[in-house]
């Protein structure tokens, strides 16, 4: 299992580059009035066809060669099941998927959301070609993240840790210190 | 993003000095990030790596990714390959651990045996 969902969100992304996405858009909500937490990764990969859907949440399936279980969407769907959320995939062969995880903000055993900023960069830094964007919309507030502005300073190991510093720094003045 | 203008000042600043990643010629770091890497912590790993980097000024390398490997129980595992050498591939690599892969094969090409799982001619 993984600690949190920025590494579940990780995990997700992943699979999107594998199936070739080049756009890659994360939505995070939190509505506490509606005590609900929503994740949504929207990509333009090749996405799947409905027989591949039907099996995606089986853990005795995975299209990799190198072993025979796929755990990232049978963890997710677990979680859904375990907090009485939802997981949603929605995928049209080439045109990309949308993976929409659902869960209630105050269930005990719902993850907490972890480092978004390391998922963010860890992207960005192994996946340079991509375009990815980031929103996240929290008691009434929202912040923004867009690969496109920082793509020309990832090369540079020194530079990358001044936008991380950065990065840290605007989202926790987004969030106040608030942790979820 | 509120530091938006930050960044912008500090690409100007800092034009000088960036170098363009070229696949082929540098040393590569390679990261497994498939869904065993980050359930055993790769990501924690991947930003040692980034920042141990950075605190050295190291800029002819290039970090990267692959997918499981069907190692998983070795994971995170964490390639390093230089050029005209062959792949080594170090097993159940902490944050910890990272920096002094760094530290000892990056820098002073001196490979730690002790938590080499494989090596491999490329």
């Amino acid at each position: 299992m993984m600690e949190d969902l920025s590494l579940h969100i990780l995990d997700i992304v992943e699979n999107s580059i594998k199936a070739g996405a080049t756009e890659i858009s994360i939505e995070v909500s939190i509505d506490k009035r509606e005590n609900l937490i929503t994740i949504k990764v929207t990509d333009n990969g090749k996405g799947m066809d409905d027989k591949t859907l039907e099996r995606i949440r089986d853990p005795f399936f995975t299209t990799r060669t190198t072993r025979k279980v796929g755990l990232g969407v049978s963890f997710l769907d677990e979680i859904a099941e375990l907090t009485g959320g939802t997981l949603d995939i929605q995928s049209t062969p080439g045109i990309g998927t949308t993976v929409l995880l659902r869960l209630p903000l105050d269930h005990l055993d719902r993850p907490p959301l972890g480092d978004i900023i390391s998922t963010l960069i860890t992207i960005l830094v192994t996946n340079p070609d991509i375009h990815i964007s980031y929103r996240e919309t929290r008691n009434g507030r929202v912040w923004v993240f867009d690969s496109t502005d920082v793509k020309d300073l990832l090369g540079d190991y020194v530079l990358l840790g001044k936008v991380k510093e950065l990065l840290y720094n605007s989202y926790k003045e987004f969030t106040g210190g608030e942790l979820l | 993003m509120k530091s938006l203008e930050d960044l912008k000042r500090i690409r100007e600043q800092a034009q000088a000095q960036i170098r363009l990643r070229t696949q082929e010629s540098n040393t590569k770091i390679i990261v497994g990030m498939g869904t065993c890497g980050i359930a055993a912590g790769a990501r924690e790993t991947l930003m040692a790596i980034l920042d141990e980097l950075a605190k050295r000024n190291i800029q002819d390398v290039v970090v990267t990714q692959t997918g499981c490997v069907g190692l998983c129980e070795y994971e995170p595992l964490v390639n390093v390959v230089k050029p005209g050498q062959p792949k080594i591939t170090y097993m159940k690599v902490t944050p910890e651990k990272a920096r002094q892969i760094i530290a000892s094969h990056i820098v002073n090409d001196q490979i730690i045996n002790e938590w080499v799982l494989s090596t491999e001619e490329v």
